[in-house]
């Protein structure tokens, strides 16, 4: 890249061109090539190969690359510089952020897992959550759902909580409520701390593990560079459930005798009816793009960059769509050699809109799901008698833009509604603006100590604003006035962090010592509103201002805890041989009440080099062997509120109707104090062993973790009888446990490199106490009347209840007999119905024998990763997966008998003696079918992320045009899965902590094909 | 940091030692004791007011088939078991009552007229919840103060005669304090009145069968020309005939609440306004179709009437109450309405009309859900009740002239003939008179029970008893606090 042409040329310029290789003369590409003590420079091409044009054919070359020595070559006016570097065997050793510093890998005694730049740069996924899932050991990312920006889910080794069980998020040395606001493309590297040592020093918000992340900076005395990465892709549904057509629904209801107007068979012969996922998916684009100017000199650098990501859903389009614009200034600053600062400033936007979801009731696709298939998506043609009759009591049914009146079903109402009409009438924005910024100041006074302060926000202003037009799907599901519905909700957090690290060697002895304190403060407030009676049913008028204001009604509220905190470390080692670190850090919250304020998090990890001993055998084979064990103890605070131990009064939402019209105020006792409430605690043993071969080409890691959580905030369960609530109790505690392996194995020696990348984690979850008052704690109700899943000892968190089957009764005989054996009285199934299992022997089938059918939770999960790269080209395969999972297909309603199903109902179902044992005669109101393990699939999957081919054009080529490093890509992303769930997706779960693992008509995760583009200049 | 940095105001919420200290805060904290029996009768499908219901044999559960509400389903099948949801609701939401009642009782200072009478108040109601509680479920804890955590697990269940005692001496202080219903203004009639304390008690005598002391109490209810019949039945469920001179005592319900499908507060009925349960007992919509003039819209279909009552107001000639209690399909048909599915869960030709889902006791004005908004007040204490509560009192003292006065003039207001019968015809005249009476009003399984009459009568529904005759002590109490459970569960 050259400077723009002086005005006036006073020298001419001698282009110099060379390869620079490694020690084994392989071609390095990337390596800058910089003309010193001015900016001009390059970087070497894909084969090793530079160009540099050189004014006057004078002055000095210096060559520079990550992990090798940097050279300088007097140009002396030849015409080519052909350089061979030297690795840095200290540069080599790869570097990993810790809390409040950094650490030589090969010294680290903790279980921390990286995910560097290259890795995600160019995922497609939203988020960056996303992006981890399946690239390390010991994390799982479960999406709430496919829909475009929506939440994640993510669990270091394991659920950790009933409640909140999500990681702490550390972004440039701060806490931040979230990572929704990154883009992938503005992340430099991502660390996981696991184990509870290296999580120790974030105490008490460290017990779900930690995830500390870096955005991408300048490089002083690097050449400036723009650099531009782009993709554009083309979203679709995976192979997808079939539904039962019209004429499987019609003798579906009546093989199962199902009461309320149902279709005749014989007037649907031959009619396949409307298919309504088919109706509802649609193929849906998405893009990103992103540019970053990065640029420095001897004592500053700088990064400015800015992106733009949209993606449009394959259920309703621009009606669930997300929009996100970042822009980052990132700068440093030497100011004195004793002084550096620097700031971390992120600015981002975001845009959403999303359908009902996650919702077995007025769900957007569970709705598709329910609806019959013989109403039609729209009535072109004359209205059905019903219809009008609707519309003659004036209903107002929806209608598309062109007038016609979206189908209604005769068959199934309640809430169910037309799917499309639904999308029709969705009207509203979630638009949020988010600021997360520090300064900070690194005082260096003397050599081997540092002070840091840093200070930094984290201020989110967000708002939500829609409408409901006036609909009718049924006298369930209406609304007869238009309305409006605002929210304005904002998050401030401010953080101060101040501490100081003294480093230094006395002999072979090493120490590093850190000491800090820190305090913040994290406010909320919000301001809500509703109205009605629009003066017309159109967005300009959708807002309270032009409503009557009679209608108008208000919400608000504001709130802010604080934190402050104390800890030090010790780092030691003698000889890179013996490692130890020890951890302290006190937490006070005022989360908690008066005199519990205050908690004490402690860690010890040791670990033993074995490679760098005499008795080790130097050989080729194994080069590196390290053994590590830490222990540490950490709290969590996120499943407490303000006041949660506090026995208060509240008038809030309540009143009484004075029998005059008018209501009296009501002030009620809220709840029962706990002045013993305190943290979550975790507690965690881990073991590991680092492994190196071939000169570190093949690595192994391994870790052995066994992590205890205590005192889980559980619902108080004091005795009915003492009339009053008790909200909270530290009452429970759960037990992960578990292996976790990562392989890698890395050849770049020659021009066709390859590697490959492969994790491992197994996974035991289970409550190994609860509070003896109950017997367990209901979580989440499917449909109407019944808890799926629990929370109870001796079982998974939330696994699932339900009734047990063993098969299906085939003869009237094999019931008599199963009756009499088992002395079962007041039961009286049919053929075809299921072996209902009496678990609790008591004679009855009865909601007491509802027992654990099965856990939401996977036993083993993976990642895989394959590169291969020869000349320009490469190409990646990378695949995730986990297994022995359960989903529930929770969609179907007992209590709507008449509502459409999965085709493989109708299909597997039991047609007679011997026809099958595993899926049930036709049933459409059955608890012992539906609120049983036969709803209950194998959640397992594996999905190929992405296959990606790409293509860097050679620099020689692009240099012309004054671009390096121009690569194009294609990618297939989640395009591949395989599963035997017979849903919509295995994956895509649920927003409540309690509902993992349950289909309520999931929005799924689309599957992308892509076309990217990056080059820098 | 400065010295208070982990000092939060907790907003919206006062520490519960500085409340109960002013007359306004008297007011509001003994609200909440009858805001309480709003969500008691009506919240979360575990309502007291269908617990009492579907243990009779006035009706079956409904719905859109078992697996709706099975809490619901199993009580009215007799297959209930401790864990019962709706009983755990019922039971548990007396003791919300109660604790509320506790704090005035025992927190307000009785400094000023208003405060004495809002104990009173409270009094009366801890009474009212009391008396659910030991005519379900019998001997019970009694909670009449605050419990430390310590002492949770050793409360144990009082005598049934224990909790009578304590019932009796509420309701006898209540007495002393309260004043006339006429002396309450138009928007105080909710509040306890010394009548409808005086008809509780005498509810609390009779059934203990203490007929003196109940006949006495019924008689002062009578004669403190507080009180008399609705001329006209069809008033007596209506929203004019709310807190009318028939009404003793009323939970009250709104319909100007606005509530429709996106705000109803389904996961907290404590804040509900709206008698949400009339919705759960209209003609399942899905087959019906309303008669043209007719007001009944369609709900959710539970509670669904059987046709042993129907028959019963047949065989009694009874067509006035007949007509506002339960409609058969013929009569729907009749009117221009139809129902397309006979053979609809649980339905068996009938709906319900006392508590009837009623246009126009709902609100559909400004975007409102007339399905969530049905005002109707449930009726826990009304005049025609203690007027057959006397006849039986009486009827048990000896006295048949007044036991018969009492009873005809209930069966004088709906058009039947006299009653001149005498011994157990005129027991069994009593008997049949609540029953059509007081359908639908929570009373029935009560009563067969304490007559004595219930294994004859519920027993082909699958009442056993010896067990059925109580309930069970929820689950999680007999768990929590060791409490000793009734026979049979």
């Amino acid at each position: 890249w050259s400077m723009p042409a002086p005005l006036i040329q006073q020298t001419a310029d001698v282009t110099v061109t060379g390869r620079v290789t490694d020690e084994k003369g392989s071609g390095l590409p990337g390596v800058t090539v910089m003309l010193q003590g001015t900016s001009r420079g390059t970087s070497s091409d894909a084969d090793g190969n530079y160009t540099l044009a050189v004014p006057g054919g004078e002055g000095t070359l210096v060559f520079s690359f990550i992990g090798y020595q940097t050279q300088q070559i007097p140009v002396g006016n030849r015409s080519t510089i052909n350089v061979s570097l030297v690795p840095d065997a200290e540069a080599l050793e790869e570097v990993v952020v810790v809390g409040y510093g950094t650490q030589q890998k090969s010294l680290v005694t903790g279980a921390i897992s990286s995910v560097r730049q290259e890795e995600i740069a160019t995922v497609s996924s939203t988020r960056v959550e996303q992006a981890l899932q399946g690239r390390t050991a010991g994390v799982t990312v479960l999406p709430a759902s496919g829909s475009p920006g929506s939440g994640m889910r993510v669990r270091v080794r394991g659920t950790g909580s009933n409640g909140n069980a999500e990681p702490l998020y550390i972004v440039d040395g701060m806490r931040t409520g979230g990572i929704e606001y990154l883009d992938p493309n503005e992340i430099a590297s991502i660390e996981v701390l696991k184990d509870a040592a290296s999580a120790a020093i974030y105490g008490a918000e460290g017990a779900n593990g930690v995830v500390i992340i870096r955005t991408i900076t300048g490089n002083k005395g690097a050449p400036s560079t723009i650099s531009y990465s782009g993709q554009y892709g083309v979203q679709s549904v995976r192979d997808r459930m079939d539904l039962m057509n019209a004429q499987q629904y019609a003798a579906y209801l009546n093989e199962s005798s199902t009461a309320g107007t149902i279709p005749d068979p014989a007037e649907v012969a031959g009619v396949q009816g409307t298919d309504w996922l088919d109706e509802l998916f649609e193929t849906a684009p998405m893009q990103r793009h992103s540019v970053s100017f990065n640029g420095g000199s001897e004592k500053s650098s700088f990064l400015v960059s800015g992106t733009m990501f949209r993606q449009d859903g394959i259920v309703g389009g621009d009606r669930s769509r997300f929009d996100r614009f970042t822009v980052r200034l990132n700068s440093d600053h030497e100011i004195k050699s004793w002084l550096n600062i620097g700031n971390r400033l992120s600015y981002s936007h975001f845009e959403r809109t999303g359908i009902q979801e996650d919702d077995e009731f007025g769900g957007v696709i569970s709705n598709a799901i329910l609806i019959d298939p013989l109403t039609p998506t729209l009535y072109t043609g004359a209205l059905p008698a019903f219809v009008q009759d609707a519309i003659d009591a004036g209903h107002p049914l929806v209608r598309d833009a062109a007038g016609n009146y979206y189908g209604l079903s005769q068959y199934i109402r309640g809430e169910v509604g037309n799917p499309l009409a639904q999308l029709a009438i969705t009207k509203g924005e979630t638009v949020q603006n988010k600021v997360v910024g520090s300064l900070f100041a690194d005082i260096t006074p003397f050599e081997g100590f540092t002070f840091t302060s840093r200070f930094g926000i984290d201020a989110a202003f967000q708002r939500n604003h829609g409408w409901s037009p006036s609909f009718w799907f049924s006298s369930e599901r209406l609304n007869t006035a238009a309305s409006t519905f605002d929210t304005n909700e904002n998050w401030f957090t401010w953080q101060w962090e101040n501490y100081a690290t003294y480093d230094r060697t006395i002999g072979s002895h090493h120490f590093t010592l850190l000491a800090g304190i820190s305090a913040l403060e994290r406010k909320y407030n919000r301001l809500n509103g509703t109205s009605s009676g629009l003066f017309a049913e159109k967005d300009i008028f959708a807002f309270p201002d032009f409503t009557p204001d009679d209608n108008d009604r208000i919400a608000g509220t504001e709130t802010s805890n604080t934190l402050e905190s104390f800890y030090g470390r010790l780092s030691y080692d003698y000889m890179d041989k013996y490692l130890l670190n020890l951890t302290i850090r006190r937490d006070g919250s005022s989360l908690l009440p008066p005199g519990n304020e205050w908690g004490t998090f402690p860690s010890v990890s040791v670990g033993w080099v074995l490679s760098n001993e005499d008795f080790f055998p130097a050989t080729d084979v194994m080069n590196y062997l390290k053994l590590r064990g830490s222990w540490g103890r950490n709290g969590s605070l996120s499943n407490l509120t303000l006041g949660q131990w506090a026995a208060v009064i509240t008038s809030q939402g309540i009143r009484y109707p004075d029998g005059n019209g008018g209501y009296i105020t009501v002030a009620e006792p809220a709840q029962l104090a706990n002045p013993d409430l305190t943290w979550e605690t975790s507690e965690q043993f881990d073991v590991g062993l680092d492994l190196g071969f071939f000169q570190n080409k093949l690595t192994l890691t391994t870790d052995y973790f066994v992590k205890t959580t205590k005192d889980l905030i559980t619902p108080g369960t004091p005795p009915r009888f003492i009339g009053n609530v008790l909200p909270f109790v530290n009452g429970g505690d759960v037990r992960n446990r578990g292996w976790e392996f990562e392989l890698g194995f890395n050849n770049d020696e020659h021009a066709f490199k390859y590697g490959a990348f492969v994790n491992l984690t197994t996974l035991d979850n289970e409550v190994t106490f609860l509070n003896p008052n109950v017997s367990r704690i209901a979580g989440t109700g499917v449909g109407t009347g019944w808890t799926a899943t629990y929370f109870e000892e001796g079982f998974p968190i939330w696994y699932f209840r339900g009734y047990k089957t063993a098969g299906i009764f085939q003869t009237e005989d094999e019931i008599e007999q199963y009756l009499s054996e088992n002395n079962i009285t007041g039961y009286a199934p049919a053929p075809g119905d299921p072996i209902v299992v009496d678990v609790n022997g008591d004679g009855q089938i009865s909601p007491d024998d509802q027992t654990f059918i099965g856990s939401p939770h996977p036993d083993l999960v993976y990642g895989g990763r394959i590169t291969l790269s020869y000349k320009g080209f490469d190409f990646l395969a990378f695949i995730q997966g986990q297994s022995g999972n359960d989903v529930l297909l929770a969609f179907n309603r007992v209590d709507r008998p008449t509502a459409n199903r999965p085709a493989f109902f109708y299909e597997d179902r039991w047609t007679g003696p011997g026809s099958t044992n595993s899926w049930f005669a036709p049933n459409t109101t059955s608890t012992f079918v539906y609120n049983s393990d036969l709803m209950l699939f194998d959640g397992s999957y594996a999905r190929i992320r992405q296959l990606q081919l790409g293509y860097t054009l050679p620099n020689t080529l692009t240099e012309r045009i004054s671009v390096s490093n121009a690569r194009f890509y294609v990618s297939l992303d989640d395009f591949f899965t395989f599963t035997d769930y017979p849903g919509l997706d295995p994956e895509a779960g649920s927003n409540d902590v309690n509902s993992l693992g349950i289909d309520r008509g999931v929005y799924p995760v689309p599957r992308k094909a892509l076309v990217g583009l990056t080059f820098s200049f | 940091c400065e010295e208070d940095f982990l000092e939060s105001e907790i907003p919206g919420r006062l520490p519960q030692e500085e409340f109960y200290q002013t007359d306004e805060d008297a007011l509001r904290a003994t609200a909440a004791a009858y805001d309480m029996l709003q969500a008691h009768y009506n919240w979360g499908w575990s309502s007291m007011y269908l617990v009492k219901t579907l243990l009779s044999d006035e009706s079956n559960a409904g719905g859109s088939g078992p697996g709706d509400q099975p809490g619901y389903q199993t009580l009215d099948d007799y297959t209930f078991d401790s864990q019962n949801d709706a009983v755990l609701g019922a039971w548990s939401m007396s003791y919300y009552g109660i604790y509320r009642a506790n704090q005035v009782i025992n927190r307000v200072a009785p400094e000023t007229d208003l405060r004495r009478r809002l104990i009173a108040e409270a009094k009366a109601l801890r009474a009212l919840y009391y008396l659910d509680l030991v005519s379900l479920w019998g001997g019970v804890p009694l909670i009449v103060a605050d419990i430390p955590q310590s002492e949770y697990n050793t409360q144990q269940r009082a005598s049934r005669e224990e909790v009578y005692a304590q019932i009796e001496q509420d309701l006898t202080e209540a007495i002393a304090e309260l004043p006339l219903k006429s002396t309450y203004g138009a928007g105080e009639r909710f509040r306890f009145a010394k009548g409808a304390a005086q008809a509780l008690l005498g509810r609390a005598h009779l059934y203990q069968e203490e007929w003196q002391e109940a006949a006495q109490l019924f008689d002062e209810v009578i004669n403190s020309g507080q009180y008399s019949l609705e001329p006209e039945f069809s008033r007596v469920f209506s929203q004019q005939g709310e807190f009318g001179p028939e009404s003793l005592f009323e939970v009250a319900y709104a319909s100007d609440a606005n509530y429709d499908w996106g705000n109803f507060p389904w996961g907290n009925g404590r804040n509900l306004e709206s008698n949400i349960h009339i919705q759960l007992m209209g003609p399942r919509s899905d087959f019906y179709t309303k008669a043209p003039q007719d007001s009944l819209i369609g709900g959710w279909g539970f509670n669904t009437p059987r046709p042993e009552l129907y028959q019963a107001f047949v065989e009694a000639g009874d067509t006035e109450r007949r007509v506002n209690t339960i409609m058969s399909e013929e009569e729907l048909e009749a009117m221009g309405g139809s129902w397309s599915e006979p053979n609809a869960y649980d339905y068996q030709g009938y709906f319900q009309r006392k508590y009837g889902s009623y246009s126009n006791q709902t609100s559909s004005e400004g975007g409102s859900i007339a399905e969530l908004n049905y005002g109707t007040n449930w009726r826990l204490i009304r005049y025609a009740d203690v007027l057959l509560m006397a006849a039986e009192a009486y009827y048990r003292l000896g006295d048949e002239a007044r036991a018969r006065e009492e009873l005809n003039k209930v069966r004088q207001r709906t058009g039947l003939e006299e009653v001149t019968t005498s011994g157990t015809d005129l027991f069994n005249a009593i008997v049949r008179e609540r029953e059509l009476e007081l359908a639908f009003e929570g009373f029935r399984y009560i009563d067969l029970v304490r007559w004595g009459l219930a294994a004859q009568e519920l027993g082909p529904l699958g009442y056993m008893e010896g067990k059925h005759n109580l309930l069970p002590i929820p689950d999680t109490d007999v768990r929590t606090a060791g409490l000793a459970q009734n026979p049979g569960y």
